[in-house]
């Protein structure tokens, strides 16, 4: 479930740089502080709830970017639909 | 940096000088040494020049540091003082990174503040997407340095639009690179492929140089969504490494958010108020069509189409224009109207045994510019055949009235004569009272039969050529009777030389017996009327003039209508049909009918008859309802 969670995480900011360009993108990531990114948007380390990883990872780009990250995280969980970021 | 150790090194000579002579003067008063404490009052003194030196040096420092920030910015300057080395500048360190702090944050709210201003005050003027992009992209310069700045504008066919604008010279690849990352975001998030033939695109600014080896070392794009679609995209990029920080783009990020968000409301209110409007076309009863001047369709609502018998994709003008075809100039009412700015009824159409009035309103945008002309075909078959039954009862009353009117006035006459025998002055009074009542009663019936007559198309003009003078000087004596009665007084003015006027006479005397009538009936006794004939370049102009009373204002724009008497006259006799029937005959005269009128000093009415003559055989018929 971890390694799903990783997987998430990865393609949101890897479809974030794709969008916004890449130093902008991996700095809002690199803000998360219980995930390590590398600089091709893979998730190196996940520490704690990965749920919750996830869930601040699409706030951060959410209160950054509003309605296009909205549309990135959607496209990105529709091919995972057991996972929800509601409680 | 420079003055800085400077200034560190003059306080400790300023210091280590004022320690020593403060230490030596302190024990010659404890001694109390004459000798010790002049040559330490000495020292003290040389101490405090020396103080008084360091002093103006640290200021004159100060003054050299302001001027550094100032040239360099509080930023750089932050940067080039390395505190660690000198922990004096620590405090002045940490202010110059809080100011260049609050100063970096002021220019880019100001920013913000300035591009939303400037959004919000041409989104009432359509903003589209494109216009908001080229806003945000053209103010950058402002906030973040660049080489491109390139906006690209997703159209609803599948096609795109790019503008590119070069700050710097740098290669076409260059570009071509920035234009890619915006099309591979478009890709990722939309799944959407644009082809490069399907690119419409424009580069503006500086100028290719091909020389330039540099590739896009840092960039970042903006994406617009409006209404949950990505709708266009900003590219940033520059030659420089490393340049675009979070800050200053989450500006631009939150600007493009709003723009977005705020088209997306108002695109909702547009479309809420026009389903409103599409409803109420949809439900009225007449049809609607509204063209612009260019020619363009507009607005049709389904009753028109249904009245027009177009199926549902005919919908253009020329589909209207053909369905029309010899029997409306749809084009022509439009010309018409566009060049008169005035709403116009023209007269009834026949389509599929239904008739139509169709009128015609010019559409007027905020600067009082007409820019649409609205037609409305309302559905007059009923009101036709209403009319049609009505007609026919007044006529075939006024017929049967008219048989014994006409006797009961032969018979009165001959009493009144005498012929049937003597009668005494009260007999006689009597009988003239009745013979003026039947009179009022047969011209009332004559009119009603002249409208009947009219609105049945059964008038017909038979113009002949006339000498006008002399026909109206021939006929003025029915009317001076009138005039004396009343007391009077009436001139007829005309010129030498008159050409014939192929016109009607008997229906023309009709008209002027009419406004004869009218002008000694609604002016006082010992009023004056006048009539002048002249002659204009196209028309000769016939015009009545009355000192009487006048017609009210709020009241000229019913004047001509049937049956409608003005307020202030409507105690005198009249059937409020003559200037119907007078306008009627005049415009199927090829004339036109009109009246200037000012309560209480009197009226004007004009009669202008073409000089060309009227038209022969030509049947009267009512110009509107």
């Amino acid at each position: 479930m971890e390694n799903e969670y990783t997987t998430i995480i990865a393609a949101i900011i890897r479809k974030h740089i794709d969008v916004m360009g890449p130093t902008v993108a991996l700095s809002i990531a690199q803000k998360i502080p219980t995930i390590k990114v590398a600089q091709n948007g893979d998730v190196l380390s996940l520490t704690g709830d990965p749920k919750t990883a996830l869930v601040q990872v699409t706030q951060a780009y959410a209160s950054f970017a509003g309605s296009i990250s909205d549309m990135i995280v959607e496209s990105v969980l529709a091919a995972h639909p057991d996972i929800s970021l509601d409680e | 940096m420079g003055a800085s150790f400077s200034l560190s090194l003059n306080k400790k000579i300023g210091f280590l000088f004022t320690l020593t002579a403060g230490v030596t003067l302190l024990g010659a008063w404890f001694h109390e040494t004459p000798g010790v404490l002049l040559g330490t009052t000495a020292i003290i003194i040389t101490n405090l020049a020396c103080a008084a030196f360091v002093f103006r040096a640290a200021l004159a420092n100060l003054h050299e540091t302001i001027l550094t920030l100032r040239k360099i910015g509080w930023g750089d300057y932050t940067a080039r003082v390395d505190a660690t080395k000198n922990p004096d500048l620590a405090v002045i360190n940490d202010m110059a990174k809080m100011l260049a702090d609050r100063d970096s944050h002021i220019t880019q709210r100001a920013y913000q503040t300035a591009v939303l201003r400037e959004i919000s005050e041409r989104i009432s003027e359509s903003l589209t997407t494109e216009e908001i992009l080229e806003i945000t992209a053209g103010s950058l310069q402002k906030i973040v340095p660049y080489s491109t700045v390139s906006y690209i504008i997703i159209n609803p066919d599948g096609t795109a639009t790019l503008k590119c604008h070069l700050e710097d010279s740098v290669n076409k690849r260059f570009a071509e690179e920035a234009k890619k990352k915006m099309l591979f975001a478009i890709e990722s998030v939309t799944g959407m492929h644009i082809p490069e033939e399907k690119i419409r695109t424009t580069y503006f600014g500086n100028i290719f140089d091909e020389t330039a080896r540099d590739h896009v070392r840092s960039f970042f794009n903006v994406p617009m969504v409006i209404d949950r679609k990505l709708v266009g995209i900003i590219n940033v990029a520059s030659l420089k490494p490393g340049l675009y920080t979070e800050p200053a783009v989450s500006i631009l990020y939150n600007i493009v958010e709003h723009a977005g968000a705020t088209i997306g409301k108002i695109r909702a209110i547009v479309a809420h108020e026009s389903q409103k409007v599409d409803s109420m076309l949809a439900s009225i009863t007449d049809g609607v069509i509204m063209a612009s001047t260019a020619g363009e369709m507009l607005v049709m609502n389904n009753k028109a189409q249904k009245i027009l018998r177009l199926a549902e994709h005919q919908e253009s003008m020329l589909d209207v224009i053909h369905s029309l075809y010899g029997i409306f100039d749809l084009r022509g009412a439009m010309d018409e109207v566009t060049r008169t700015k005035i709403e116009k009824s023209f007269p009834e159409i026949s389509l599929e045994h239904a008739f139509y009035k169709i009128t015609a309103s010019p559409v007027l945008n905020s600067n009082n510019e007409i820019y649409a002309v609205a037609f409305v075909l309302s559905d007059i078959t009923h009101e036709k055949e209403i009319d049609a039954m009505k007609s026919e009862f007044i006529s075939t009353t006024s017929h049967q009235l008219r048989t014994p009117l006409s006797s009961m006035k032969w018979f009165l006459e001959m009493l009144l004569g005498s012929d049937l025998g003597t009668i005494n002055e009260k007999q006689k009074e009597v009988l003239t009272d009745i013979y003026n009542s039947n009179e009022r009663i047969i011209t009332l019936v004559n009119d009603l039969l002249d409208v009947s007559r009219i609105e049945s198309g059964k008038i017909t003009l038979e113009p002949t050529p006339t000498n006008l003078v002399e026909f109206i000087r021939s006929m003025l004596p029915e009317t001076n009777t009138m005039f004396k009665k009343r007391k009077q007084e009436f001139s007829f003015e005309y010129p030498e030389a008159m050409p014939r006027v192929a016109v009607d006479p008997k229906l023309i005397w009709q008209v002027l017996q009419n406004l004869l009538t009218n002008a000694s009936k609604y002016t006082p006794e010992n009023g004056k009327v006048t009539m002048t004939l002249s002659l204009e370049p196209d028309h000769v102009l016939l015009k009545v003039v009355d000192n009487g009373f006048g017609i009210p204002e709020f009241q000229k724009h019913r004047i001509f209508e049937k049956f409608f008497r003005a307020d202030n006259v409507a105690k005198s006799d009249g059937t409020g049909l003559g200037l119907y029937i007078a306008r009627q005959i005049a415009e199927a005269s090829g004339g036109k009918l009109w009246f200037e009128s000012t309560e209480g000093k009197g009226t004007t009415f004009f009669l202008t008859l073409p000089l060309l003559g009227s038209a022969p055989q030509k049947v009267i018929r009512p110009a509107s309802f």
